[in-house]
């Protein structure tokens, strides 16, 4: 897994109050893994600690090639590009931070969770500090992992299931 | 060479499944015309007075609150976490995407 952090403060654009320039990101990231014949899945997060501008975490599947050398080179400046490009430019170091996680648990986007959270979710003591104010969706996942997909492809594995049964106990009635 | 009982005079070799980019007009009839052989096309047309006076059924509510939120809702920081969940554990399945995708 790759985490992607995201620092619109460091773009020409200052900022993404309403999520869309993250939002494109994101679409340009599925468009450039779909090139490539790579399902683009994972989760995100926003936040704006200390009221500054806001920062995006996204961590996303890379398959194990493109986890070193030219290849995650690729990813890193594919990702770059696209910020630059829907943060109408970079004017400083660290807009972007690209870092592979071998099995990551997925807890730190759940940083700007609050009291609540990171008591059910059990967060790490220096993880647990208010992520300021957020206008629109604090986080999600992508669709292929989301919960309608999920409903799905459990009703799918349920049937195949179903089928297998039946099969099975007609192969015994005929034996 | 047979007609089927085409209205006019015309060979048959060519596609009429096609329409050409201009469509042949017929002097006789009124093109458009509910009922009329000439055109079977039936053209619809709306009143823009009385579409106007159509009201949404559903007033629009904004998705998000206003003044925006402080904190993840534990919902949606469970939904996240059975989500990532559910990535690993179909990680290594046959039919699902992510496990076949191999970045070639």
């Amino acid at each position: 897994m790759a985490h992607l952090t995201i620092h619109w403060g460091v773009t020409e654009a200052g900022d993404d109050p309403d999520a869309k320039r993250f939002a494109r990101v994101r679409e340009g990231l599925h468009k450039w893994f779909k090139r490539r014949d790579i399902e683009f899945t994972g989760a995100w997060a926003r936040e704006r600690p200390g009221g500054d501008a806001e920062h995006c975490h996204l961590l996303f599947h890379l398959p194990a090639a493109h986890q070193q050398g030219p290849k995650l080179h690729a990813v890193e400046a594919a990702a770059l590009r696209l910020v630059g490009l829907h943060g109408g430019g970079i004017w400083g170091d660290g807009a972007i931070k690209l870092v592979i996680w071998p099995s990551p648990d997925g807890l730190y986007l759940l940083k700007g969770g609050g009291p609540k959270v990171w008591k059910q979710f059990r967060l790490r003591k220096e993880h647990r500090r208010q992520q300021g104010i957020i206008h629109g969706k604090r986080c999600g996942t992508t669709q292929n992992i989301g919960s309608a997909a999920r409903r799905q492809i459990a009703e799918a594995h349920a049937y195949e299931l179903e089928l297998d049964e039946r099969a099975q106990r007609l192969r015994m009635e005929v034996g | 060479m047979a007609n089927y009982g085409t209205q006019s005079s015309k060979p048959i070799d060519k596609n009429l499944d096609v329409l050409g980019p201009s469509r042949e007009q017929n002097p006789g009839g009124s093109v458009g015309a509910v009922g009329s052989k000439a055109d079977p096309l039936v053209s619809i047309r709306c009143d823009p007075a009385a579409a106007s006076t159509l009201k949404p059924e559903h007033t629009h509510r904004p998705r998000y609150r206003d003044g925006g939120t402080r904190f993840i809702p534990v919902p949606q920081a469970a939904n996240l976490m059975e989500a990532l969940r559910f990535a690993r554990s179909i990680d290594r399945a046959p039919w699902w995407p992510i496990s076949r995708s191999t970045g070639a």
